[in-house]
C-alpha cells in the first residue's frame, strides 16, 4: 500500500515520532530516497493510534493489537538489551521474552503517566537481570571478547575493536544509573524527556545525570588509557 | 546546583542532540560557544567516541518478522486455551438443569403433605423393577438438587453408587435376573455422573476427594468381579459392562488427577515465578534509593544486601549508615 505522505528522516514533519520513524524504516516500510521518504505501509495509518488504543484491544483479547505495539516497540526495546548483552542472539531471544512476559502482564498495567515504553523497558531490565543471575559470573576480560563481535562501525571500520573494548570496559566501570543514563541518552540516542519517562526521574535530573555520566566516563576512559 | 552548572547540563543536552542529528563534529559546533567549550568538548568527544564504538543497530528485518509471528501465534495458541478453559467453565453441568427434578420435588412435598412418609420409607428398599423405584430414585434427585456445591453432589452421588451396587448384589441374591440389566444401567450412569462430579471439585479437598473416587472404584470392581461369579452366564455380560465402565472411569479419574496436580504445578510455578520477579523489582528499587542517597552504585548495594547482609535491608541501611559514621 503506497500513502501519500512524505516524511524527513531527521525532522518528521508528518507529525510522526523519531521512535515511529525508526520503526518503519526497519520494517522496511519507507522508502528512502535521500532524505525524503515515501511511507509504503498500512503501518501509516497505525502510527496516530495511541497506545492506551491498542493496550486496551489487547486487554480485550485482541492479539493482533499487540501486534501493532510489538512493531511499534520493538526497535528500541532491541536496541536497548542489545546494549546490555553479548551477543544479537541472546538480544534476540531476550526481546521476544520481554514482549511475552509484557502481554502476560498487560493486566496489571494502568497507563499513570508512566507510558507504555517505560513499562516495556521495566520488563526488559528485569528480563536482563534474570538473563545474568541464570549465567556464570563474568569477572574476566576475556569474557568480554565478545565486545566488538557485531558492531556496526566495527565493521565499517569506522572504529577499531580496541577502541570498543576500552569503552565497553570503562561503561562497565561505571554505577549502574550512570551506564543507564549513557545507554539510553547517548548510544541509543532518545531524547531527554522520552529517558527521563523510562527512568522516571525528571528531565533536569536527566541532564545533571548525563553530565556527571560522561565525565565518570571520560575519567574512567583516562585510567584505562594510564593504565595501558 | 549553581546557574553555569544548570547551563552547562543544558547545553551539553543541546548539544548532544544535535551531535546525534548530524549537524557538526564536537568541535566545529563548540566553536559557537567558547565560554563553555573548555567545559564541553572533552565530553561531547567522549559521548561521540562511545557512541561510535556502541551504537546498537535495529533488529535484523529477519527476525523482526519471524519473531512477530512467532510471538502471536503463540499468543494466539494462549487466547485459545485461556477461551476454552472458559467455555468448560460455563459449560452447564447436570446438577445445573434441576427443572425437572424440581418439578418432581414438588410432587413429592404433595406426596408428604398426603401422608406418604411411610410407602416413600418402603421405597427406600425397592429394588429396580420394583414398583416403588421410581419413587426412590426421584427422591434421591430431589435430594441432589437441594445441594448447592459440587463437593455436595459428589457425596450424594457417592452414596448413590454404592447404593447402585447393593442393588444389583441383592437382585443377583434375589436370582431376579432379568432386572440385573436396568441396575447395571443405572449402575453406569450413576459412576459416570460421580467422576464428571468429582472433577468439578478443584482445590485439595478435590485432590483428597479424587483419591477417593478411585479407591471406591476400586472396591466396586472387585465386589462386580464376586457378583459376576454368582450370576447365571445371560447375566454374566452385564455385570462385565459395569467392571469395564468402572475400570474405564478409574482410569479416566487417574488421568484427571494427574492433569488436575500437573496444573497446580504449572499455576503454582507461574505465581512463584511473579512472586520473585515482583521481588526482584522491590529490592531493585530499594537498591537504587539506598545507592542514589550513599552514592553508591545499585549493584553494590545489591551485593551487600545478597551478601553478608543475607538479604535484610535494615542491614543494608545500617551499613551504609555507619560507613558514613567512620
Amino acid at each position: 500500500m503506497i500513502l501519500s505522505g512524505h516524511v524527513q528522516r531527521r525532522n518528521y514533519p508528518c507529525g510522526l515520532s523519531s521512535t515511529e520513524v525508526d520503526v518503519l524504516f526497519s520494517r522496511k516500510c519507507l522508502k528512502r530516497s535521500g532524505d525524503i521518504c515515501v511511507v509504503m505501509s498500512d503501518e501509516w495509518e497505525n502510527a496516530s493510534v495511541p497506545d492506551a488504543e491498542f493496550i486496551a484491544r489487547a486487554k480485550a483479547g485482541e492479539v493482533e493489537a499487540f501486534g501493532h505495539l510489538y512493531r511499534r516497540y520493538l526497535t528500541p526495546i532491541y536496541r536497548y538489551v542489545r546494549t546490555r548483552v553479548n551477543t544479537d542472539r541472546d538480544a534476540e531471544d531476550l526481546t521476544e521474552m520481554v514482549f511475552l512476559k509484557s502481554f502476560d502482564a498487560l493486566e496489571t498495567y494502568q497507563e499513570r503517566g508512566a507510558p507504555f515504553g517505560a513499562f516495556l523497558y521495566r520488563v526488559a531490565r528485569n528480563a536482563i537481570a534474570d538473563h545474568y543471575r541464570s549465567q556464570e559470573p563474568v569477572d574476566s576480560l576475556e569474557d568480554l571478547e565478545w565486545l566488538g563481535e557485531s558492531d556496526v562501525n566495527v565493521e565499517k571500520g569506522i572504529i577499531d575493536q580496541e577502541s570498543v573494548r576500552e569503552i565497553k570496559k570503562a561503561l562497565a566501570g561505571l554505577p549502574d544509573h550512570f551506564q543507564e543514563v549513557i545507554r539510553l541518552r547517548v548510544l541509543m540516542d532518545l531524547p531527554t524527556e522520552q529517558v527521563a519517562k523510562w527512568m522516571e526521574r525528571k528531565p533536569p535530573t536527566v541532564r545533571v545525570l548525563l553530565h556527571r555520566a560522561l565525565k565518570a566516563l571520560r575519567q574512567e576512559l583516562g585510567v584505562i588509557d594510564e593504565q595501558a | 546546583m549553581s546557574k553555569r552548572s544548570g547551563n552547562l547540563n543544558e547545553l551539553l543536552d543541546v548539544y548532544l542532540t544535535r551531535l546525534q542529528a548530524g549537524d557538526a563534529a564536537p568541535d566545529d559546533l563548540l566553536e559557537q560557544s567558547s565560554q563553555e567549550a573548555e567545559s564541553l568538548r572533552p565530553l561531547l568527544a567522549v559521548a561521540s567516541k562511545a557512541r561510535q564504538a556502541l551504537y546498537p543497530r535495529a533488529p535484523d528485518a529477519d527476525f523482526a518478522r519471524n519473531s512477530e509471528l512467532r510471538l502471536l501465534k503463540r499468543l494466539r495458541a494462549r487466547r485459545s486455551e485461556a477461551l476454552r478453559a472458559k467455555a468448560d467453565r460455563s459449560r452447564p453441568r447436570f446438577w445445573s438443569m434441576r427443572a425437572v427434578p424440581a418439578l418432581v420435588s414438588l410432587l413429592l412435598v404433595t406426596a408428604l403433605l398426603l401422608g406418604m412418609i411411610g410407602v416413600v420409607r418402603v421405597s427406600a428398599a425397592s429394588l429396580p423393577g420394583d414398583g416403588l423405584y421410581p419413587l426412590k430414585r426421584g427422591l434421591e434427585e430431589t435430594r441432589l438438587a437441594l445441594t448447592f456445591d459440587a463437593s455436595g453432589d459428589a457425596q450424594l452421588l457417592s452414596e448413590y453408587s454404592d447404593e447402585r451396587l447393593r442393588e444389583i448384589e441383592a437382585l443377583t441374591t434375589a436370582e431376579r435376573i432379568e432386572d440385573i440389566n436396568a441396575a447395571v444401567e443405572e449402575y453406569v450412569v450413576t459412576i459416570d455422573r460421580l467422576v464428571e462430579a468429582s472433577q468439578d471439585i478443584t482445590s485439595t479437598e478435590g485432590s483428597a476427594y479424587s483419591e477417593g473416587v478411585q479407591e471406591k472404584l476400586g472396591h466396586h470392581i472387585e465386589v462386580l468381579q464376586g457378583v459376576q461369579a454368582k450370576v447365571p452366564p445371560q447375566a454374566q455380560a452385564a455385570i462385565q459392562r459395569a467392571i469395564e465402565r468402572s475400570l474405564q472411569q478409574s482410569k479416566k479419574k487417574l488421568e484427571q488427577q494427574q492433569e488436575n496436580e500437573e496444573d497446580q504445578e504449572s499455576k503454582r510455578e507461574e505465581q512463584e515465578e511473579r512472586r520473585e520477579e515482583r521481588e526482584q523489582e522491590r529490592n531493585l528499587r530499594h537498591a537504587e534509593q539506598i545507592a542514589r542517597k550513599h552514592d553508591a552504585s545499585p549493584d553494590e548495594v545489591l551485593a551487600i544486601f545478597e551478601g553478608i547482609c543475607e538479604r535484610d535491608w535494615k542491614c543494608v541501611r545500617d551499613h551504609y549508615r555507619d560507613d558514613k559514621g567512620k
